[in-house]
């Protein structure tokens, strides 16, 4: 009886660390007893449902994150009307009772130096800056109503990566986790690339609230090992670790027949997956099997002044560089079967410095993204993968300083690609200064419920009971924006 | 985790009983055909008021019958309902009134009721025994068992005889009290498993309970030696007087310490995009590590938490533990709104309390009322404003430490030099030279070190604020002006001359009229000595929280909690001297599908230690822990490029011994937090944690398998085996200092094929054994000799069993 129960414990085990990597885990105690996980297998698996609500069109998303508030006025949403107005502050209906981060409401509106053309077939507008990704403007979708109540960074980018503008709710690819499970057997579900950028409250942005631990995004490293303690420890040779980890594994069995605690199985397997870790996570970011055209288009070697940003604490970071390298990652993880990824890039806060720091961060991710759009559309990943690109806020039509602007959480723009997204699509219009949105506004929690509806996931259904409520992703808000979506 | 699987059977069985209730309700509202409907308050509340609740109502519930609430009434007593809706003739209630027993017949002692009275409730009881919910009532008081007083319930075995724990049908599996009890701990436990017919757990063995209490109490790995002399004492009370040598451990503070550092969302940085580091923030720490190895009465804990500062004649150290609150996030990013954030820690501070005192999930009311518990959101400002009329975050200057004075002697006399230097230059300087040398003397006298330690902590505000309801939550729409108050579910304020403040809120918390306070508390002792609170969701008893799984085992650990004068080291040492404690943690596979999760407490549990133990118990293991007690928070070295990751932070690890003390005093940067930590589940201290979880990630077999932290411990234990005698005594010592006990035969058989594998690999690879012991000036054999014994005794460190307390 003894050993079955161990050997069942172990075979349920793989089964479910089959289908979750990061899914071995029952937190609590290890009381949970084995036979109910056994009977229960799919529960333990995928959180609430591993079949999604209804068929959906995405499976993978790369959610790239501009930290900071990308210019929107300069980038994607074209206010020719702010040059007939340059130099003078806004009407007072406008910025009655608004209150700004740093400027006031006698700012001058100040239009974009940049230059717009149409593209594509569908004629969608885009700013000179971004020459290659306004290539791709036919599988864009670009949001120009967006808004968001956050009008300082930390919050601005609690809100967008986890529906709420406070600590402790889950990110938005922990839910998907939770609600989809994860394909990859060797890999987090969800991985986090921060390109060596500042995100402003770290782990917030990627945090399993209070959903359990094994949906948190896990942060691979863009110097190193990808994730930490991968490699042995230096001197301890391979015959060495497999040595160890066989009588690991004997003991714990041994342990586990005595105490019959399937958390101890639970750790065998565990153990299993961190070697096989060891050599899937190299495998990943081993690029040397990628054609000498892909790394280039991706810019992985790329060189030079223009790769290097700076950054808010005045650091150069090349962050360019290491962005360029993870959006090549990001298709290599939904490749393997990941989940949900994020990239982030910043710093986009151009309080001063405007004209300098949108060159210099555009050039860092225009090639890099679109590469990414053909690529993936190339391997025909793109149908089944959503591409979502955006940030906290957008900055204002108003000048700061003589060369910037400043937050603006009233109207900002968000693209996204792929994953059964209708491309070639303006959704939502601005007012002729660009500072509200004057038709189909799409607040965050409306792009939360539309990311989920195109993995197939009811953003009212998908809830977590915490404290005695059930929440979800969207709070007490969110509507699927219908226009996004493909017929 | 725990909740994700116990939930549902719970939802069901709320969800039953709402529908059975709900179904109750709906049938009896349409009345039977032929009879005039009858009104409950008009007709049936009267009678039962008159002649039944005297003993079965708010003051008395004979047999747990309460007959004045609705629910209570239909809920029944002890003995189950007494009321069964259309079954008149079966009902308890009619039977007994119309018994020809007259020892039987209610109301006991008194005339009977008149045939009319009883035809009345025969026909309420035959009509669907419908009882209307009375809303006008329950906005004032709740039944929720939470908010009811707490009643010291009778020990089920003192009271009476054991009859009561024998459950009817399983005479022969009943343990008889006498053969198990120790305290009234296994009273009501044994009551509640022989009432399901399950034997508790033979106690475990000594080994494994001398680890246990260690780490419980001090969160330390036994010394071979301190087992050894357990395992040798053979007194009768060998048991206790090795719980109290723990109980007066300087490390029981910091064990005890970190579940209220969680609890206080304890860091050593601002939190937000900033960040910035609070360097005295440790100072609060050590108070509480301190507190609590001093036993302070938790009521006097609390008020000195919460308002210490308010005290007559506060002293300097009353005033320090108002840090507790201080430790809110604060946000000093440009271009903010300052009041937005004040207004939010303050709204910080209001949860926290309700969460850590109060067990109640009051942040749901910071924009509405709540939606499943009786708190209405004037009610929540009314608390809003304890914590924001008259109350201001101040700095407390402190005594420097030993450390600090040296440090800055060190700095004051360097610039004392340089100070001299310039002066001398000056004399001698010719007078047209004079002028920017003076400048550079006043510059530098400007810049003269100071000495100025501080804490953080609230001191009262001289220009009161009024405080507003925030509509919606938004604090920049106004609603009415409110005054410090209390929910009026709860207990009132003591009366007062002035308006409350603080003080009076902390009193209020530890008043033993509060129902809730020492029950939180109480639950929260018991979930760190079973890994699981008899209220499994700590942070919430209101209605949408589980239950107790033993109701009145809590109850009366709350009243013991209070009657022992709040001493927690009391009613922790009651704990872990029941035999309900000491029971063997290992599952019962018979049982798995009765109680799967362990609600009988038909054994101990196991679970995986917390961040802080898992490091401390390399360190410990190793021999290179640090133990020393209280201090600045040390920074430890991080991995390549990792700080890159906060913002513009200055990471500079400290020196060796300070690297290698215990987790509870390594920083708590809230952006960048130390990655071993992340991966053994610490919270982020953003807010207040009651409950960690508790994953078991292939990350942590990583960290375990190949962390510089774990192969140096594994190293030095691993050349601590010079000079034993034999292979065995080797294998059994280092065995031992990892998990407390010998190995088995299977287990030492297994090692030392390990080790002779090891032998042979690094016999053909002297150079990874080079490398691998650092190399040191030792001979090649020796080199590979140690280095085959650190990767066996890394082995044992990466044993289920060592990162669990069993």
């Amino acid at each position: 009886m003894q050993t079955s129960v161990a050997s069942m414990a172990l075979e349920g085990n793989r089964r479910v660390s089959r289908r979750q990597f990061f899914s071995t885990t029952s937190s609590g105690l290890g009381s949970v007893a084995l036979m109910s996980l056994l009977a229960h297998d799919n529960v333990l698996a995928a959180g609430p449902s591993s079949v999604p609500h209804f068929r959906p069109t995405a499976k993978n998303c790369i959610f790239i994150f501009l930290a900071g508030g990308p210019s929107q006025v300069d980038l994607f949403d074209p206010k020719p009307a702010l040059a007939k107005h340059a130099g003078q502050p806004l009407p007072e209906t406008f910025t009655k009772g608004v209150r700004f981060a740093f400027i006031k409401a006698s700012a001058k509106v100040t239009p974009s130096k940049f230059r717009f053309r149409k593209h594509g077939e569908s004629g969608l507008e885009i700013s000179e800056l971004l020459p290659h990704l306004a290539n791709c403007a036919d599988d864009l979708a670009v949001i120009r109503s967006m808004h968001t109540e956050a009008f300082n960074h930390l919050p601005g980018h609690i809100l967008m990566n986890t529906g709420v503008e406070k600590f402790g709710r889950p990110s938005v690819g922990s839910w998907v986790l939770y609600g989809l499970g994860s394909e990859s057997q060797n890999l987090p579900g969800y991985v986090v690339l921060t390109s060596r950028s500042l995100v402003r409250g770290g782990g917030a942005n990627w945090t399993n609230g209070f959903l359990p631990p094994r949906f948190q995004g896990v942060q691979f490293l863009d110097q190193g090992e990808p994730v930490l303690n991968l490699s042995r420890p230096p001197g301890i040779p391979e015959s060495a670790q497999r040595a160890s980890l066989d009588t690991l594994a004997e003991l714990n069995r041994l342990r586990l027949k005595t105490q019959h605690d399937p958390e101890i199985a639970s750790r065998i397997a565990a153990y299993e997956l961190a070697f096989r870790m060891q050599s899937a996570a190299p495998e990943l970011m081993d690029l040397s099997r990628e054609t000498r055209k892909t790394l280039d288009d991706y810019g992985v070697d790329r060189e030079g002044l223009q790769n290097v940003v700076a950054t808010a604490d005045n650091k150069p970071r090349a962050v360019s560089r290491t962005f360029s390298r993870n959006c090549l990652l990001a298709r290599r993880l939904v490749e393997r079967g990941v989940r949900f990824v994020t990239i982030f890039h910043g710093d986009w806060d151009h309080h001063n410095g405007l004209d300098r720091g949108l060159r210099q961060n555009c050039d860092g991710i225009d090639r890099p993204i679109a590469t990414l759009i053909q690529d993936l559309k190339q391997r025909g990943l793109l149908d089944s993968t959503l591409l979502v690109i955006g940030s906290e806020f957008g900055r204002t039509p108003l000048g700061q300083g003589s060369d910037g602007r400043d937050h603006h959480p009233f109207a900002f723009t968000t693209l996204l690609a792929g994953g059964g997204v209708r491309g070639g699509t303006v959704i939502g219009q601005t007012d002729e200064f660009g500072w509200r949105p004057v038709a189909d506004p799409v607040h965050v929690n409306d792009l939360h419920a539309t990311l989920l509806h195109l993995f197939g996931l009811d953003h009212l259904r998908l809830t977590y009971q915490f404290q005695g409520r059930d929440f979800r992703l969207t709070d007490v808000a969110g509507n699927v924006v219908k226009k996004l979506l493909k017929a | 985790m725990n909740m994700e699987f116990d939930f549902p059977t719970t939802r069901l069985s709320f969800t039953v009983f709402a529908l059975m209730a709900y179904c109750t309700a709906s049938t009896t509202s349409t009345p039977a055909a032929n009879s005039i409907p009858i009104d409950f308050e008009r007709e049936i509340r009267p009678i039962l008021a008159k002649h039944c609740v005297l003993c079965h109502g708010k003051k008395r519930q004979e047999g747990g019958l309460r007959l004045d609430r609705r629910d209570d009434a239909l809920r029944g007593g002890d003995s189950g309902k007494v009321v069964i809706a259309r079954d008149s003739t079966n009902s308890p209630l009619v039977k007994r009134l119309t018994s020809s027993n007259v020892s039987r017949r209610m109301p006991l002692d008194r005339p009977p009721l008149k045939s009319s009275q009883i035809k009345l409730l025969k026909a309420w009881i035959a009509a669907g025994a419908n009882w209307p919910v009375d809303t006008s009532r329950q906005d004032l008081a709740s039944d929720h068992w939470s908010f009811q007083p707490i009643r010291r319930p009778v020990v089920p075995l003192t009271s009476r005889s054991d009859r009561l724990i024998r459950p009817q049908a399983r005479t022969d599996s009943a343990i008889r009290p006498t053969q198990w009890v120790r305290n009234p701990v296994d009273a009501f436990i044994l009551a509640r498993l022989n009432a399901a017919g399950v034997r508790p757990s033979p106690r475990a063995d000594r080994p494994k309970l001398v680890r246990r209490l260690h780490l419980d109490l001090t969160g330390l790995p036994p010394e071979p030696q301190v087992v050894d002399a357990f395992l040798a004492d053979h007194r009768p009370d060998a048991y206790e007087r090795l719980v109290d040598r723990l109980l007066a451990s300087p490390h029981f503070g910091e064990r005890w310490g970190q579940y209220w550092l969680d609890l206080a969302r304890y860091a050593d940085s601002d939190g937000y995009e900033m960040d910035h580091p609070r360097p005295n923030a440790w100072r609060w720490r050590d108070w509480v590590i301190q507190a609590i190895n001093a036993d302070m009465p938790f009521d006097q804990f609390t008020v000195e938490q919460l308002a210490g500062d308010l005290l007559p004649r506060a002293t300097d150290e009353q005033k320090l533990a108002t840090g507790f609150h201080r430790n809110t996030l604060t946000n000093r990013e440009n271009g903010i709104d300052k009041e937005e954030f004040r207004v939010k820690a303050v709204v910080d501070r209001i949860n926290t309390t309700g969460t850590v005192w109060l067990g109640l999930t009051i942040q749901c009311v910071e924009c509405h009322s709540h939606k499943y518990d009786p708190i209405r959101q004037h009610e929540y400002y009314r608390m809003f404003a304890f914590f924001n009329d008259r109350v201001d975050e101040a700095d407390l200057a402190v005594a420097p430490t030993q450390k600090e004075l040296a440090a800055f002697k060190k700095t004051a006399a360097k610039h004392a030099t340089k100070v001299q230097e310039i002066q001398a230059a000056l004399k001698s300087a010719a007078s047209a030279d004079r002028g920017p040398i003076e400048k550079r003397l006043k510059d530098l006298q400007k810049k003269a070190p100071q000495l100025n330690p501080v804490a953080h902590v609230f001191a009262s505000f001289e220009k009161p604020r009024q405080t507003h309801v925030h509509v919606r939550g938004n604090f920049l729409d106004r609603g009415a002006a409110v005054s410090p108050g209390v929910p009026q579910v709860l207990p009132r304020l003591a009366n007062s001359d002035s308006p409350p403040d603080r003080l009076d809120l902390a009193r209020w918390l530890v008043d033993e009229q509060n129902p809730l306070t020492a029950r939180v508390e109480a639950n929260r002792l018991w979930q760190y000595l079973f890994g699981v609170g008899l209220v499994h969701t700590p942070n919430d008893f209101g209605t949408q929280g589980q239950p107790p799984t033993h109701p009145k085992l809590l109850d009366w650990l709350a009243s013991e909690l209070v009657l022992q004068g709040w001493s927690r080291k009391r009613l922790i040492r009651l704990i872990v001297t029941s035999e309900s404690y000491r029971q063997d943690s290992a599952q019962r596979p018979e049982l798995s599908r009765l109680d799967p999760t362990n609600r009988l407490n038909a054994r101990q549990n196991r679970f995986r230690m917390d961040a802080e133990l898992v490091r401390d118990q390399y360190l410990a293991a190793g021999g290179l822990l640090n133990c020393r007690v209280g201090g600045p928070s040390f920074y430890p070295p991080l991995p390549e490029g990792f700080s890159q990751l906060g913002f513009r932070v200055n990471w500079r690890a400290d020196p060796l011994p300070e690297q290698f003390r215990r987790g509870i005093y390594l920083v708590v940067r809230r952006n960048l937090a130390y990655p071993m930590f992340t991966t053994f589940d610490r919270p982020d201290a953003n807010v207040t944690c009651t409950r960690r979880e508790r994953s078991n990630t292939p990350l942590q077999s990583l960290t375990q398998l190949n962390d510089s932290l774990v192969v140096a411990s594994a190293r030095a234990l691993a050349i601590q085996i010079i000079g034993r005698k034999d292979q065995s005594d080797r294998l059994q010592f280092v065995f031992r200092r990892c998990l407390g006990r010998r190995p088995t035969s299977d287990e030492e058989k297994s090692l030392s094929a390990l080790q002779v594998r090891l032998l042979a690999i690094y016999s053909a690879d002297p150079q990874s054994a080079i490398k691998l012991m650092g190399g040191r000036e030792r001979e090649t054999t020796e080199c590979v000799r140690l280095a085959a014994w650190t990767v066996l005794v890394r082995t044992i460190m990466n044993l289920d069993e060592f990162v669990t307390r069993e």
